[in-house]
């Protein structure tokens, strides 16, 4: 072994021991390998091979073996050339990330008059070292779907990703998903309930990419290598482009026509007015509003507005060998409906890259993503802010334009700097921090949601003056991450690396119902709304990828870990005995128990034939809980003002839930642990037609869902429902098959088809102690007697402090509680039909700092769960799609050219085609057992036909976009016993309303829109 | 007329594809066909219709080679008289059952399909008295829709039944996704004329909705049904 490769080994070893094993880097890079012989197949050593465009290159060992590590994907010329042999160049060479292209050369001796030989190469349709399910999508496939505009809708179209627009990979929901871009994590656990809800799984994920901008995606549905981590669905790689040698520029105008967009009548003649609009009325036509002026049933030519939209990219050199690529877009997309706004507010979308070559080793990319929309705001209440307009019963058609909850701002910028440094032709490391912001903010928020307004025959609403609701809130994360490759031997791809981020995260969501009759608060931040949690995150892998004749196995292992932030020792406890906000932030905190664990990963391929391959994988991962579910609380008031005057957020008596980490949420300290297996083929079984066929299990035990927690107050007994929480209690399955066939370019055809059917099985409660539905908590006579239980509160200060016991008040709320724990311990308890676990003390629980430890003492629980499991399912159990793109040559057909093409020529038809069947809900049967049942399946086709010119070095397509090219209903929103039982999409033959005023919910009953169409042009050079 | 104009062009047809294919190689030979089907439904399409007959339907057919064509091929074919025609329900307030004298239940397919047909062995092709076997895989769209009415509405909830009150007539219809495969022979009567013989197996994506009270539990998906068919093509020669 010579010198550099042991220090070689050497540092990788080290990396493993410092940074405890190889984990979160995302690849952002491929290799070249190949052998360099003679005419009779002799090795060449010595010989070079080059990448002129990268600026990379290697040369041959004795056994004329080279490799070419930090390859960024994209399309190359590779050169291999030896003194006294001719060059041989070969092009159009692909690489992919994470993948092995192998290039062979055979060189002939300068004695024989040949000129430099330049052949094609072609990459194989099947990739033998492929040990996952792995879908790789390229800049020129993406610029033969010009129909698809967003990475999301790229996705969408390969296997194993929603078609839905969900963003689920195999079932798993999209915010158990990682994205990377340029291996630069954006997305993570930390995100926020806004955007995608409050929920376990509508975390928001921003990776907000202009498609123009991409050189490369992929999606890793499963089999994810030890590189990849806290992600329980599936990995997005996404790799921007660099700006070239020559400046290229694009622009694109798309006009979407005016025309209706939705299902059903016109929302001024919609059947929900029942009756109530009269337009043949003149006094009702003409009424004004007094305190306005304006007229309060105003008609709105709502289909005459039209949608614009703007994409464009300028890419080129800079200074010295420097590039840089910059796109920007913007919509200007037309409301389908009346509402806040016309046309979509100010919104910006750019992505911006700088490439610096640092010397002939090394070279830095600056990225910067920054994404600005505005809208208007529906706080948290959005039932008191009317943002939209007909909704149920139409009343609030006439509201006016504009929003009276205020605007909503959201900001999400992220910059990132990427250093690449090649110190051997067989090692490299690349080293990157990043910093993501994402500001949301609400303006012109009134400081009271005031009664609204209604017409003279107080039936429609026209407004108010005030809605005090809004979301305001940031998230900040810095990263940085190392990872370090080497091709140690021919046999061993050796990669690893860490990552470390620290967040900043607080967000507030909240409103107030008229009267401030209601309060409703959720937010992320401890304790108290507005301060930012601060954990800390590290992950850190190994990996080898060995090599031996063909067989590939993919060795890994990966850790995880999450600490750092105090929490809320007991808050469902607290929030029972402390039921008002103020008080429960004073509760005692103390650390979070760290969220740790180790995710061993194996994958294994082969190749059957020189045209087939298959693979294996077992993986361990290990995801980390969401902010939300750490961090997050939601309180909410039944009633009335506050409970003391002057005290914000008192009373709060109708929901106080309080998400965290815990001590007693049962064994919360794993995060979320999933095993997958799959085993999966590829196969090219004519010319570039290539099947792949997976069948995968994956089983997420202990997932985290909501359980109760019950305090047992010795004042007012079991308070019931008082307090929720987040534990692992749930069980996720999904096993399916997933299938493609895909066909590359040739022929002027190219087409790519996914199919996945899946059956996926969620059970909540297991009936085991490990897996909860509830706890009782309990005190006894000693934390009764320890101060640190109270009954009553007096103000003092703007603040509520305890009123301390009484003498006799501690021993008769002693006995009480006494009393409730003996009846646990002669099992009189309220779950009888539950098995239940014995009392536990509370301060014994692992994990626990002395300080918590001594808070605890006197505080006893016990867990209940089913008997049987509460199973239910979801997803969908079929979905796939169809993609085909026909492009004709310039010069194809008869005729001359014009404009650059002939009539025939430079015409590209795209079509892409949809189908998922319906999501579960619960049937009741009306006779017999309740049953999960689908709603109606969806099919969709969307087709783009464009025509190509071409002037002087301006390229020009004109082209034609229709959406849901058949017009189908998607009838998702369909379910209930009248489906199942009679077939009925629409209402009852004997249903009053609609025999008096129609169907009223023909507009609102399916999804999405008719058919539409987009025209425009796009110009490059 | 309609029949007059359907001879004249298989006259047409007939002498424009005579004496242009010659015994050399077949391929790039191209041909127009016609068929008639008749169709099995299974599984659970079987449900809401037993069987179904094909309508007119055209084929194009391009020979690759000797072992190996292309077609493209549109088809309709008609299910009627469904079962919900004839099935009662059980109305849940007296226990009796009942049929809806007017109900009519019928389903129509408009196939566009592209196939591949790959023959055994590879003689038989565009000669004479010749036959030859073969499999047949294809894809495409399915177009169907499927039309109810007059079925008495069951969710009644006051004795008697009122047997006017019918459910609004609706359609489930779809263009949808589909593929089949099968095996079949193509015997040449002459050079350039054959007749064809085939049986496949026609999967649908696309689904039925549910119709409980009718015993039709759960929704129709995938629709597959199995086809026979029977047809006469013309080859031309390159």
């Amino acid at each position: 072994m010579s010198r550099l490769r042991f220090y070689t080994g050497a540092v990788v070893v080290l990396f493993a021991v410092f940074f405890a094993a190889s984990a979160v880097m995302a690849a952002t890079t491929g290799k070249i390998v190949g052998r360099v012989t003679d005419e009779k197949g002799e090795p060449l050593p010595g010989a070079s091979v080059a990448i002129e465009e990268a600026r990379l290159g290697g040369t041959t060992d004795a056994d004329g073996f080279y490799v070419i590590v930090s390859v960024t994907p994209g399309q190359y010329k590779l050169t291999a050339s030896m003194v006294g042999y001719h060059s041989v160049v070969k092009e159009q060479v692909g690489v992919r990330v994470d993948f092995t292209t192998t290039v062979d050369f055979q060189l002939r001796e300068t004695e024989l008059e040949l000129e430099e030989m330049v052949v094609v190469a072609e990459r194989p349709p099947v990739d033998p070292d492929k040990t996952d399910s792995r879908y790789v999508v390229t800049a020129e496939e993406i610029e033969r779907t010009p129909i698809l505009r967003n990475v999301t809708e790229v996705l969408e179209l390969e296997p194993g990703y929603a078609v839905d627009g969900s963003g689920a990979i195999r079932g798993w929901v999209a915010s158990h998903n990682v994205v990377y871009v340029d291996g630069v994590p954006v997305s993570g656990r930390d995100g926020r309930g806004i955007g995608g809800g409050w929920g376990d799984g509508g975390e928001r994920q921003w990776y907000g990419v202009n498609l123009k901008a991409v050189q490369e995606v992929s999606v890793i549905t499963g089999g994810m290598n030890a590189e990849y981590g806290n992600a329980q669905a599936g990995v997005i790689q996404i790799v921007t482009r660099d700006g070239g040698a020559t400046y290229h520029g694009e622009a694109e105008y798309r006009l979407t026509p005016a025309g209706k967009k939705h299902w059903g009548e016109n929302v001024y003649e919609a059947p929900e007015l029942r009756g109530n609009a009269k337009w043949n009325d003149p006094a009702w036509t003409s009424e004004v509003d007094p305190e306005t002026g304006n007229l309060v049933h105003p008609r709105t030519n709502y289909t005459d507005w039209r949608g614009h939209y703007l994409d464009g990219f300028l890419s080129g050199p800079l200074m010295g060998n420097s590039s840089f690529f910059a796109s920007a877009r913007h919509l200007r997309d037309a409301a389908v409906l009346p509402g806040p706004w016309r046309t979509r507010p100010a919104n910006l979308r750019t992505t911006a890259k700088l490439t610096v070559p640092a010397g002939s080793n090394m070279k830095l990319r600056i990225g910067w993503m920054y994404d600005f929309a505005e809208n208007f705001n529906n706080g948290r209440l959005s039932r008191y802010s009317f943002p939209n307009v007909i909704r149920g019963t139409g009343r609030d058609l006439f509201i006016p334009d504009g929003s009276i909850a205020g605007e909503e701002k959201q900001t999400d910028n992220m910059i990132y700097g990427v250093i690449t440094h090649t110190i051997s032709p067989r090692t490299f490391y690349e080293v990157s921090v990043s910093r993501y912001g994402s500001r949301t903010d609400t303006s012109g928020v009134g400081n009271k949601t005031t009664k609204v307004r209604t017409d003279s025959e107080g039936y429609f609403y026209i407004g108010r003056e005030d809605v005090w609701a809004f979301k305001v809130g940031e998230q900040n994360r810095f990263s940085l991450k190392a990872d370090l490759s080497s091709q140690m031997t021919r046999g061993h791809f050796a990669k690893t690396g860490f990552e470390f981020m620290t967040f900043e995260n607080w967000w507030t969501w909240t409103g107030m119902t008229p009267g401030d009759a209601k309060r409703d608060i959720r937010y992320i931040g401890q304790p108290e709304p507005g301060e930012a949690v601060t954990p800390s995150q590290f992950g850190a892998y190994v990996q080898d990828k060995m090599e031996f004749e063909g067989l590939i196995v993919n060795v890994g292992l990966r850790y995880d870990r999450l600490w750092g932030q105090d929490v809320q020792l007991l808050p469902s406890f607290t929030s029972g005995w402390y039921n008002a906000m103020d008080t429960f932030i004073q509760a005692p905190t103390g650390p979070m128990r760290t969220i740790q664990g180790w995710s061993p990963r194996l994958g294994i391929s082969h190749p059957i034939t020189a045209r087939s391959s298959m693979h294996f994988y077992y993986g361990r991962y290990m995801m980390i809980p969401s902010f939300r579910q750490q961090f997050g609380s939601h309180w909410e008031t039944a009633s009335g003002p506050d409970g003391i005057p002057g005290v914000p957020w008192s009373h709060f008596n109708a929901k106080d839930e309080s998400y965290g980490a815990n001590v007693i949420s049962p064994v919360w300290d794993h995060g979320h642990p999933t095993t997958s297996f799959e085993v999966g083929t590829d196969w090219n079984f004519v010319s570039d037609y290539v099947f792949s066929l997976a069948a995968f299990y994956k089983s997420g035990h202990l997932q985290s869902t909501g359980i109760w927690h019950d305090a047992v107050d010795p004042v007012t007994g079991r308070t019931g429902a008082i307090g929720g929480t987040y534990g692992s209690e749930r069980t996720e399955d999904v096993k399916g098959f997933e299938f493609s066939m895909r066909k590359g370019f040739s022929n002027f055809f190219a087409f790519r088809a996914a199919l996945n059917l899946e059956w996926l099985e969620a059970i909540h409660w297991l009936g085991d102690a490990e897996t909860v539905a509830s706890v009782l908590i309990y005190p006894d006579r000693s934390f009764i007697a320890s101060g640190r239980y109270h009954k009553e509160w007096r103000v003092a200060g703007g603040r509520r402090e305890p009123v301390p016991l009484t003498a006799e008040e501690i021993k008769t709320l002693g006995d009480k509680a006494e009393e409730n724990l003996q009846k646990v311990r002669e099992n009189v308890n309220a779950f009888n039909a539950r098995g239940s676990a014995p009392l536990q003390p509370a301060w014994e629980v692992e994990g626990l700092t002395d300080e918590a430890r001594e808070w605890l003492q006197g505080i006893w629980f016990q867990k209940f769960w089913f008997s049987t499991g509460n199973i239910f399912t979801r997803g969908r159990r079929s979905q796939g799609s169809l993609q085909m793109f026909f492009s004709s040559p310039l010069d194809y057909g008869p005729g001359k050219q014009y404009a650059g093409a002939t009539l025939f020529g430079g015409i590209n038809a795209n079509l892409i085609y949809r189908i998922y069947t319906g999501s579960k809900f619960n049937y009741i049967k009306l006779t017999g057992a309740n049953t999960p049942a689908r709603r109606p399946l969806h099919t969709e086709a969307d087709l783009n036909l464009q025509k190509h010119f071409r002037f002087g070095n301006v390229n020009a397509d004109v082209f034609v976009e229709v959406f849901n090219l058949f017009n189908q209903q998607d009838a998702s929103g369909v379910t209930g016993t009248d489906y199942m039982w009679w077939g009925l999409q629409q209402p009852r033959p004997n249903d009053a309303t609609y025999l008096n005023y129609g169907d009223v919910s023909d507009r609102s009953r399916y999804i999405g829109n008719p058919r539409i169409t987009h025209m425009g042009i796009r110009l490059s050079f | 007329m309609r029949n007059g104009v359907l001879v004249c062009m298989a006259a047409a047809l007939l002498l424009l594809s005579a004496g242009t294919v010659y015994a050399g190689g077949v391929a790039g030979s191209w041909g127009l066909g016609t068929f008639l089907d008749y169709n099995r439904s299974i599984f659970k399409l079987k449900d809401w219709y037993e069987t179904g007959r094909g309508q007119a339907g055209v084929v194009f057919t391009y020979v690759m080679s000797p072992r190996t064509s292309v077609e493209m091929e549109f088809h309709r074919s008609i299910f009627e008289n469904g079962a919900l025609e004839d099935t009662p329900f059980t109305w849940p307030i007296d226990g009796r059952d009942y049929k809806s004298p007017n109900a009519a239940s019928e389903m129509r397919i408009s196939s566009f399909l592209v196939n591949a047909v790959v023959r055994r062995g590879g003689g038989g092709l565009l000669a004479k008295e010749k036959y030859s076997t073969y499999v047949t895989v294809g894809a495409g769209f399915y177009d169907y829709k499927t039309d109810v009415s007059g079925l008495i509405f069951p969710g009644q909830r006051e004795a008697p039944l009122d047997k006017e009150l019918v459910i609004e007539p609706f359609s489930d219809s779809r263009t949808a996704l589909g593929a089949n495969v099968g095996l079949g022979v193509e015997a040449f009567v002459f050079d350039n004329i054959s007749l064809d013989v085939r049986a496949r197996y026609n999967l649908l994506l696309g689904e039925l909705r549910p119709m409980e009270a009718w015993g039709l539990e759960g929704q129709t998906f995938p629709m597959q049904f199995l086809n026979a068919r029977g047809g006469i093509r013309f080859y031309f020669k390159k």
